[in-house]
C-alpha cells in the first residue's frame, strides 16, 4: 500500500504507538485463536458471513416455493414439505438473517464509529456469536429429517399445540429460546458500549444516527424478546409437558399466544428496520457531500418509533374479534407510527436535495430503499384501516407488503451498507460498473417477485397455499412473481460474484476512500486489532469533516490515556457528555464462551429429545463453565 | 449506595494515582450490564404475571377453579419473609466491601447465601407438603402458578451460585477493598429477586383471596 493511502494523522499516530499496541492486541493464531476470539472486527465478520449463508439457505427455499407456484397444479413439493417451507423461510430471513445481520454491522463498526477498541463485554460478544451459530444449526439441522417447523413463522396455538405432533414444533420452540440468549446479551452489549466507551467529546448529539440506531434497537430487543420467550416457553410446555396455558377446556386460552407473540412481533420490525435505516443515514450523507439534515428529528424519529412501536401490535388481530374499541386505538397507533417514518424519509431527500449527490453502489441501493420502503409503508398504512385489513388479512396482499418492509428496508439496507464498508472491511474496492448491474438486477428482480403479490392477493389469493386451481385470474401475476424471483437470484449471485472478486482481485482501498464524514474512516482499511492507535477528541457530528478531531490522534499521541499501550485497555467514558472517567482492562482471548455455548447446544439437544438426565447435566455444565467465566480473568489477573 | 460504591471503585482500582476529583464518575459498564439485564428480566416476569391475570380473567370460570386447592399461605409468606430479609446482609456485605473488612464480607454472604437457601427449600416444601395432588398439567391456574414460583426459584439457585463465587472470591483474597465492585453487582440480581418474591407472592398467593 502506497503510504499516501494512509490518512497523514493516522500515520504520526502509528509510527509513535502502533509497534507497542500491535503487541499487545496480538491475536492467537490457527485454530485456537479462531475459537478464543473476543475481537469484535472478527466477530463482527462471522455475524455477516453467517447470517448470509442463513440468508442463501432462506432463499433457496423462497425459490423452491415460487417454483412449485409458477402455474396452477403444479408438483414440485409436497405440501408437507410445503408448510415446512415457508415456515422455516419466514423464521430465518426474521431471525437468523436479518437482526443477525445487523447484528454484525453493529458489532462491526460501532465500536469502530464512536472511536473505542472493543465492545465493553467481549467475552459475552464472543459467546452471542457462538450461541447465534449452534441455534441457526439447531434449527436447520431439522429440515434434512423433514421435521422442519411447519406451523408457519407465527406459530398459531392450537394449531401448533394440539395438531402438530413431531418435532417440528420443538424445534421452533426450543431453537428461539436458544437464539433469544444470543439477541439479549448483543443487545446489552451494543447499549453499554455506545453509552460508556464512546471516544471523549463524542456527546450524544455528536453520535452517529447507525448508533442510535443500533442501540434504539437493542433497547428493542430488552423489552420485546421476553414476551416471545414466556410464549415460546409456554408453548414448549403445553406440548411436552401437558400444561394448560392454551388449553381452554382447562382454563388456558388461545389467543394468548397471539398477543404475546405480537408484542414481540410488531416491535421486531423495527428492530430489524432500524439498523437499516442507521446504514441508509450513514451512506446518504457521505454520498451527498453534507451532514444529515435535521439530525435532532432524525434521532428523536428513531426513538419515537422504537416506543410506538410497543404499541400497535394488535393491528396484526384485526382479525380475530377483539373488542372495537382496541381496534381503534392500535388503529389510531399504527397511523401515529408513519410520522417518525416520514420524518426519516424526509430528512434523507432533504440531505439529497442540499447536497451533491455521487452515484456510488451504495447510493444506488439507497435510492432505491428509499422507493421500496415507502410503497411498504403506504402498504403498511392501509393496514392500519380496519376494515381494509379484515378484507385483505391472510391474502397475498400481506405477503406483498411485509416483503416491500423487509426485503426493500432490510435487505436493500444491507446491500449498501456491505458495498459502503466493503472496502473498510477487507481494505479492497469493489467494481463500481458491475455494482449498477448489480443494483439494476436486484431492484428489478424484488420488484417484479413482489409487486405482482399485492394483485393476486387482491384477487383474493390467500397466503400459505402450496397450489391454486387454474382460472381464478392468478396465473399470470404468480407467473411474473416467479420469474422475478430468478431474476432477483441472479442479481444476488452477481453480487456475491462482485464481492469475491473484489477480495481477490479488487484495487487496494484507502483509508477513506469515499470521504466519509464518520470515526471507522480514521482507522486502517482494514482496521488493526486496536482500531485507534490514538483515541481521537472528537468535536463534532462530522469528525472526519471538521479538521480538528483527526488532529487529536496526533496531539494526544504521547498521552498515556489515549494510546493505553501496557494491555488490553479502553476508554471508559461518561453517558451523555462523553467525559474522560477511567481506564478499563479488557479481557482478551479465552474459549469459555465458546464451552458455554456447547454446553447450551447439549442442553436443548437434550431437551428437544426428551433425555431429562442428560439436559440436567448439561445444565449443570452451564452453572459450572459460567463459574469458571466468572473466575477466571484473562488478561486482567 | 451499590452505585456510590461502584463511583468510586473502579477508576480508582486501575489507576489510583490517576483519579482527579473534577472528573466526572458515572456507572462501570458491569453496573449499566447488569441494569439491563434486570430490566430484560423483569419485563419476563412482567409478560409471565400479566399473562396470569389475562388467563383468569378471560375465562368466566371461578378461580382458583373448584377443583384446585386455594394456595397456602405458610410456607409462602416465610420463603418471601427470608428473602426480603436476605436483602439486609447483603447490604451490610456491600459496605464491608468497600470498607474492606473481609470477615464481616465472608459472615454477612454467608447469611445471605443461607437464607437463599431457605428460600428454596421452603419453595419445595411448599410444592410437596402443601399441595402433594396438584399439579402443573391439572389446570392453567396450575401452569400459572408453578411456572411463575418455579422460574423464580430457578434463579434464586442462580443468585446463590453467585454469592458462591463471591464468598470463594473473598476468601481468596480476590474481593476486597481494592475491587468490592462485584459485591455490588451481584446486590443488584439479589435485590431484584427479593422485590420479585414479594410480587410472585402477592400475585399467586394473595390475588386468589381477592
Amino acid at each position: 500500500m502506497s503510504a499516501s493511502w494512509v490518512l497523514p494523522e493516522r500515520r504520526v499516530a502509528e509510527a509513535a504507538v502502533g509497534e507497542v499496541l500491535d503487541e499487545v492486541w496480538e491475536e492467537e493464531p490457527g485454530l485456537k485463536g479462531w475459537v478464543t476470539t473476543v475481537n469484535h472486527k472478527r466477530i463482527g465478520r462471522r455475524y455477516l458471513v453467517t447470517a448470509g449463508l442463513f440468508f442463501a439457505l432462506s432463499g433457496i427455499q423462497a425459490l423452491v416455493m415460487r417454483t412449485q407456484l409458477i402455474g396452477p397444479e403444479a408438483d414440485v413439493v409436497s405440501p408437507e414439505v410445503y408448510n415446512q417451507l415457508f415456515s422455516l423461510h419466514g423464521t430465518t430471513m426474521i431471525f437468523f438473517f436479518a437482526t443477525p445481520m445487523l447484528f454484525g454491522f453493529g458489532n462491526f463498526f460501532l465500536p469502530l464509529m464512536i472511536g473505542t477498541r472493543d465492545m465493553a463485554f467481549p467475552r459475552l460478544n464472543a459467546f452471542s456469536y457462538w450461541v447465534f451459530l449452534m441455534s441457526g444449526a439447531f434449527m436447520f439441522a431439522s429440515l434434512p429429517f423433514g421435521v422442519a417447523p411447519n406451523g408457519g413463522w407465527f406459530a398459531y396455538v392450537p394449531l401448533t399445540a394440539d395438531f402438530a405432533p413431531g418435532l417440528n414444533i420443538d424445534f421452533y420452540t426450543l431453537g428461539l429460546l436458544f437464539l433469544g440468549v444470543s439477541t439479549t446479551v448483543g443487545a446489552i452489549n451494543f447499549i453499554v458500549t455506545a453509552l460508556k466507551m464512546r471516544a471523549p467529546g463524542m456527546t450524544l448529539s455528536r453520535v452517529p444516527l447507525f448508533v442510535w440506531g443500533v442501540v434504539t434497537t437493542s433497547f428493542m430487543v430488552l423489552f420485546a424478546l421476553p414476551p416471545l420467550n414466556v410464549a415460546n416457553l409456554m408453548l414448549f410446555m403445553d406440548r411436552r409437558f401437558e400444561t394448560k396455558f392454551f388449553a381452554p377446556e382447562h382454563g388456558g386460552d388461545v389467543v394468548l399466544w397471539q398477543h404475546l407473540f405480537w408484542i414481540f412481533g410488531h416491535p421486531d420490525v423495527y428492530i430489524i428496520v432500524l439498523p437499516a435505516l442507521g446504514i441508509i443515514s450513514s451512506v446518504i450523507p457521505t454520498f451527498s457531500r453534507r451532514s444529515i439534515v435535521a439530525y435532532p428529528l432524525v434521532v428523536l424519529a428513531t426513538v419515537a418509533t422504537g416506543i410506538i412501536s410497543f404499541g400497535v401490535w394488535v393491528h396484526h388481530m384485526f382479525a380475530v374479534g377483539l373488542a372495537n374499541v382496541s381496534l381503534t386505538f392500535f388503529s389510531a397507533a399504527t397511523l401515529a407510527i408513519t410520522i417518525p417514518g416520514g420524518i426519516q424519509m424526509l430528512a434523507w431527500v432533504g440531505t439529497m436535495l442540499r447536497g451533491r449527490i455521487v452515484m456510488t453502489t451504495a447510493m444506488l441501493y439507497s435510492c432505491g430503499f428509499i422507493v421500496a420502503f415507502m410503497l411498504g409503508g403506504v402498504t403498511g398504512v392501509m393496514f392500519a384501516v380496519v376494515p381494509f385489513d379484515q378484507q385483505i388479512t391472510d391474502s397475498y396482499f400481506v405477503v406483498a407488503h411485509f416483503h416491500y418492509v423487509l426485503f426493500g428496508g432490510a435487505v436493500l439496507p444491507i446491500l449498501a451498507g456491505l458495498f459502503y464498508w466493503w472496502p473498510k472491511m477487507t481494505g479492497r474496492m469493489t467494481s463500481p460498473r458491475w455494482g449498477i448491474w448489480s443494483f439494476v438486477l436486484v431492484f428489478v428482480g424484488f420488484n417484479l417477485t413482489f409487486f405482482p403479490m399485492h394483485i393476486s392477493g387482491l384477487l383474493g389469493m390467500p397466503r400459505r397455499i402450496y397450489t391454486y386451481e387454474d382460472g381464478l385470474g392468478w396465473n399470470a401475476w404468480n407467473l411474473a412473481a416467479t420469474l422475478g424471483s430468478y431474476v432477483l437470484a441472479v442479481g444476488l449471485l452477481l453480487t456475491v460474484a462482485i464481492f469475491a472478486h473484489s477480495l481477490f482481485r479488487g484495487p487496494r482501498a484507502p483509508d477513506d476512500p469515499w470521504g466519509a464524514n464518520t470515526l471507522e474512516w480514521a482507522t486502517g482499511s482494514p482496521p488493526k486489532h486496536y482500531n485507534f492507535p490514538v483515541v481521537p477528541t472528537v468535536h463534532s457530528l462530522d469528525p472526519m469533516w471538521d479538521g480538528k478531531t483527526l488532529q487529536t490522534m496526533e496531539t494526544h499521541r504521547h498521552d498515556d490515556e489515549r494510546t493505553m499501550t501496557e494491555e488490553h485497555m479502553a476508554l471508559r467514558t461518561s453517558e451523555l457528555d462523553g467525559r474522560f472517567e477511567a481506564v478499563m482492562p479488557m479481557p482478551s482471548d479465552t474459549p469459555v464462551p465458546f464451552v458455554v455455548a456447547l454446553a447450551m447446544l447439549a442442553g436443548f439437544t437434550a431437551l428437544l429429545f426428551s433425555a431429562y438426565v442428560v439436559a440436567y447435566v448439561a445444565t449443570a455444565m452451564v452453572a459450572l463453565s459460567v463459574t469458571w467465566w466468572l473466575w477466571h480473568r484473562p488478561g486482567v489477573e | 449506595m451499590t452505585t456510590l460504591q461502584s463511583r468510586t471503585t473502579a477508576a480508582s482500582a486501575v489507576r489510583p494515582d490517576r483519579q482527579a476529583p473534577e472528573r466526572p464518575a458515572g456507572h462501570t459498564t458491569a453496573w449499566w450490564g447488569m441494569v439491563l439485564f434486570l430490566s430484560s428480566e423483569a419485563t419476563t416476569f412482567a409478560c409471565l404475571l400479566a399473562s396470569y391475570f389475562y388467563v383468569r380473567f378471560a375465562d368466566p370460570g371461578p378461580w382458583p377453579p373448584a377443583t384446585a386447592p386455594p394456595p397456602e399461605l405458610f410456607w409462602s409468606s416465610l420463603e418471601t419473609g427470608a428473602l426480603v430479609l436476605s436483602c439486609v446482609p447483603m447490604a451490610v456485605a456491600v459496605r464491608a466491601a468497600k470498607g474492606g473488612r473481609r470477615g464481616a464480607l465472608v459472615l454477612s454472604q454467608v447469611v445471605v447465601w443461607l437464607l437463599g437457601a431457605a428460600f428454596v427449600c421452603f419453595q419445595v416444601l411448599d410444592y410437596v407438603v402443601t399441595y402433594p395432588e396438584s399439579t402443573i398439567s391439572e389446570d392453567a391456574f396450575g401452569s400459572l402458578s408453578y411456572t411463575i414460583t418455579g422460574l423464580h426459584t430457578v434463579h434464586v439457585i442462580a443468585g446463590l451460585l453467585m454469592v458462591l463465587v463471591l464468598i470463594a472470591s473473598t476468601a481468596v483474597g480476590r474481593l476486597g477493598k481494592r475491587r468490592p465492585e462485584p459485591v455490588g453487582i451481584v446486590a443488584l440480581y439479589w435485590y431484584f429477586l427479593a422485590a420479585l418474591s414479594v410480587a410472585v407472592y402477592l400475585v399467586v398467593y394473595i390475588s386468589p383471596y381477592w
